[in-house]
């Protein structure tokens, strides 16, 4: 399960960058039945901020980002009101998705941190 | 938080209120546009983030707001890019990012990326719809100030103020108070002034007294003209030179001509037309191309040639449905647009001119060549030309071929367009001052009892007509279409009473029997 851990390196890499930029992390790993996970919840300046972390060990022509599908769009945002509505939050609370993109090379060392900011647009 | 702001529809040449309701409440980040918008409507999602980014302010797709746009009434479908002005305003205002009263007020006008306005089409029937609703101002983009300010001449008063705005930036300064625009009030340029370029001058054509004749009658009256002769003898041309004798447009005509113009969007910006129109489609045009009609509903060749002339070259050649359907128009000076969804009355007063050979060879009838068609080939060709649409054409020309004389003969310089014109416009102020009050200006236009009033005639004139009539040459409707001829040639002569010479010369026009099959 090579994967889980790297997965699990990066969000821990993407929690340090976010509290070190004052974020606020309320939720790791929040998971509601089989509906999915949010990675990290955070919050700052009273927005609720989901963020969905991708990690990528070795170099390769394709960036980590890459594998937020549509599919995967639509599911966050499923996750993001399951969240609202699971911590009792009102449905009108300013909320965004972000989603950083963590590199990092053969040694384990961080070569690129991306942090995109309000990147999903709730479809419908 | 909710705002609203008024937009207009186009609705063939009419414009409709619509209300753009913007809904900003926080939550994941949305943008929707409801209420049956088409594609174009709804794209300005992107246009509008990217001019409210250009402006310096905070577009919605960086913030954590839920939009909901609803255009409404929903059941109207929307289309065009005029409702990015009104979107991007309503978004700013529910939003707070700006602050203004957006009652009394319609805004339209498409964006640019970097938010500049781009021109709509049907300016002046939006500011008519915004001066008929008792509003205190419109905006629209810069380009269309000129021609929706004409509105006050159609309106009746000056309440309504047309403000052109440059670009999004300059919209919310002059809506904030912050930067005055003066209201566009366009005067009427007299027309008569403006240079006449590219026209076939009547001088041009060489001989063909009697057709010429005939295309001054027409245009005098504003009758329906049909040129037949072999090819190459100058209909086309003829057709033409009726433009350049035609009276200058009167204001209310020119008005008109905006108003089409503009809501079928081939008015160039910031220009309003100076002549009649001419419009000659090709033979192969369709029945919604030439009619009106289509998806979303345009106006056709006929609206287009409104007060102007509507040019059939090659007559029998176009399709059998499109030249039925001219009938009721050319009765009506209107048409009626009725499909399953839409219903649309539109102005189509044009003069018809048609153009056709004798036979499908072109040399019936032709002292010196042979024709070579076969008589059922000539007969197919001219049952084209049905007996209720010639009915309706009121002036018949023969254009023979051209002697060699005629064709070298002596150089005119001077315009005789312009003397022709002379003639043609003060006989047309004759019948304005006689239908005064009925609501039409010329004799074409007038209906049965309009005929019995102004065209009363001798006992001579009675005599000859009753002839026509009763050996069966005259119908009905040709009877009192000789009768508005003849009163045409009256006034071109500048007489009050119809005399026998203009019912003889009148009859001269109707369509003589060219069917004649061995």
């Amino acid at each position: 399960m090579i994967n889980k851990v790297l997965g699990q390196q990066g969000e821990d890499i993407a929690a340090a960058y976010l509290e070190k930029n004052s974020y606020t992390i309320r939720e790791r790993n929040f998971r509601y039945k089989s509906f999915g996970e949010l990675d990290i919840v955070a919050s700052k300046k009273g927005k609720v901020v989901f963020v969905e972390v991708k990690t990528r060990a070795r170099p390769s022509d394709f960036c980590p980002e890459d594998q937020i599908t549509p599919k995967k769009q639509k599911q966050l945002c499923k996750m993001a009101r399951i969240y609202l509505s699971a911590k009792k939050l009102p449905p009108d609370t300013p909320c965004q998705i972000d989603i950083i993109a963590v590199e990092l090379n053969g040694n384990g060392r961080i070569t690129a941190l991306r942090h995109y900011h309000n990147a999903i647009e709730d479809a419908g | 938080m909710l705002a609203r702001i008024f937009s207009a529809a186009l609705d063939g040449i009419n414009a409709r209120t619509i209300e753009v309701e913007v809904a900003a409440l926080n939550g994941l980040r949305s943008f929707n546009i409801v209420g049956l918008a088409d594609t174009s409507v709804k794209e300005a999602k992107e246009r509008v983030c990217s001019a409210i980014k250009c402006v310096g302010l905070k577009p919605p797709n960086q913030e954590t707001r839920r939009v909901v746009i609803n255009l409404a009434p929903a059941d109207l479908k929307k289309e065009g890019g005029h409702y990015d002005l009104p979107i991007a305003l309503g978004y700013l205002l529910s939003s707070g990012q700006i602050r203004f009263n957006p009652a009394r007020k319609i805004i339209l006008g498409e964006l640019a990326l970097n938010g500049d306005l781009r021109p709509v089409k049907g300016a002046l029937s939006f500011a008519l719809l915004a001066a008929k609703n008792g509003c205190e101002l419109i905006i629209l983009p810069k380009e269309n100030a000129r021609e929706a300010g004409l509105v006050h001449l159609l309106a009746g008063n000056d309440d309504l103020r047309v403000i052109g705005a440059a670009s999004l930036k300059e919209a919310i300064l002059f809506l904030e108070g912050k930067k005055e625009i003066a209201g566009e009030k366009t005067p009427l340029a007299d027309l008569s002034k403006e240079p006449l370029t590219n026209e076939v001058d009547l001088s041009w054509i060489k001989g063909q007294e009697h057709s010429k004749r005939g295309i001054e009658v027409a245009g005098a009256g504003g009758h329906n003209l049909f040129l037949q002769g072999p090819p190459g003898t100058g209909k086309t041309l003829l057709a033409r030179a009726m433009v350049s004798i035609m009276p200058y447009l009167e204001p209310e005509e020119l008005l008109e001509l905006v108003q089409i113009y503009s809501a079928a969007g081939i008015l160039p910006a910031n220009q309003l037309p100076t002549r009649r129109p001419f419009r000659a489609p090709h033979h192969s045009a369709s029945e919604p191309a030439i009619i009106g009609g289509g998806s979303p509903p345009r106006p056709g060749e006929i609206t287009l040639a409104h007060r102007g002339v509507l040019f059939l070259d090659e007559f029998p050649e176009f399709h059998r449905n499109v030249l039925e359907s001219l009938r009721q128009p050319m009765e009506q000076g209107e048409i009626t647009v009725q499909r399953s969804k839409t219903n649309l009355t539109l102005p189509a007063r044009f003069m018809l001119i048609g153009a056709a050979n004798p036979c499908p060879c072109g040399f019936r009838n032709d002292p010196e060549k042979q024709c070579t068609c076969a008589p059922g080939q000539v007969a197919a060709y001219q049952r084209k030309l049905s007996g209720p649409l010639m009915d309706r054409l009121d002036i018949f020309c023969w254009v023979s071929p051209l002697k060699y004389e005629h064709l070298a003969g002596g150089e005119n310089q001077e315009s005789e367009s312009r003397q022709v014109r002379e003639r043609i416009t003060r006989a047309r102020n004759i019948q304005k001052k006689r239908l005064h009050g009925e609501g039409i200006l010329t004799n074409a236009e007038m209906t049965l009892p309009l005929i019995k009033k102004h065209c009363q005639l001798d006992s001579a004139s009675q005599a000859i007509l009753k002839k026509s009539v009763d050996s069966g040459w005259l119908s009905g409707r040709g009877y009192h279409r000789v009768l508005k001829v003849s009163r045409t040639i009256a006034d071109l002569d500048e007489r009050d009473n119809i005399i026998s010479a203009d019912i003889n010369e009148a009859l001269s026009y109707r369509q003589k029997e060219t069917v004649n099959l061995p």
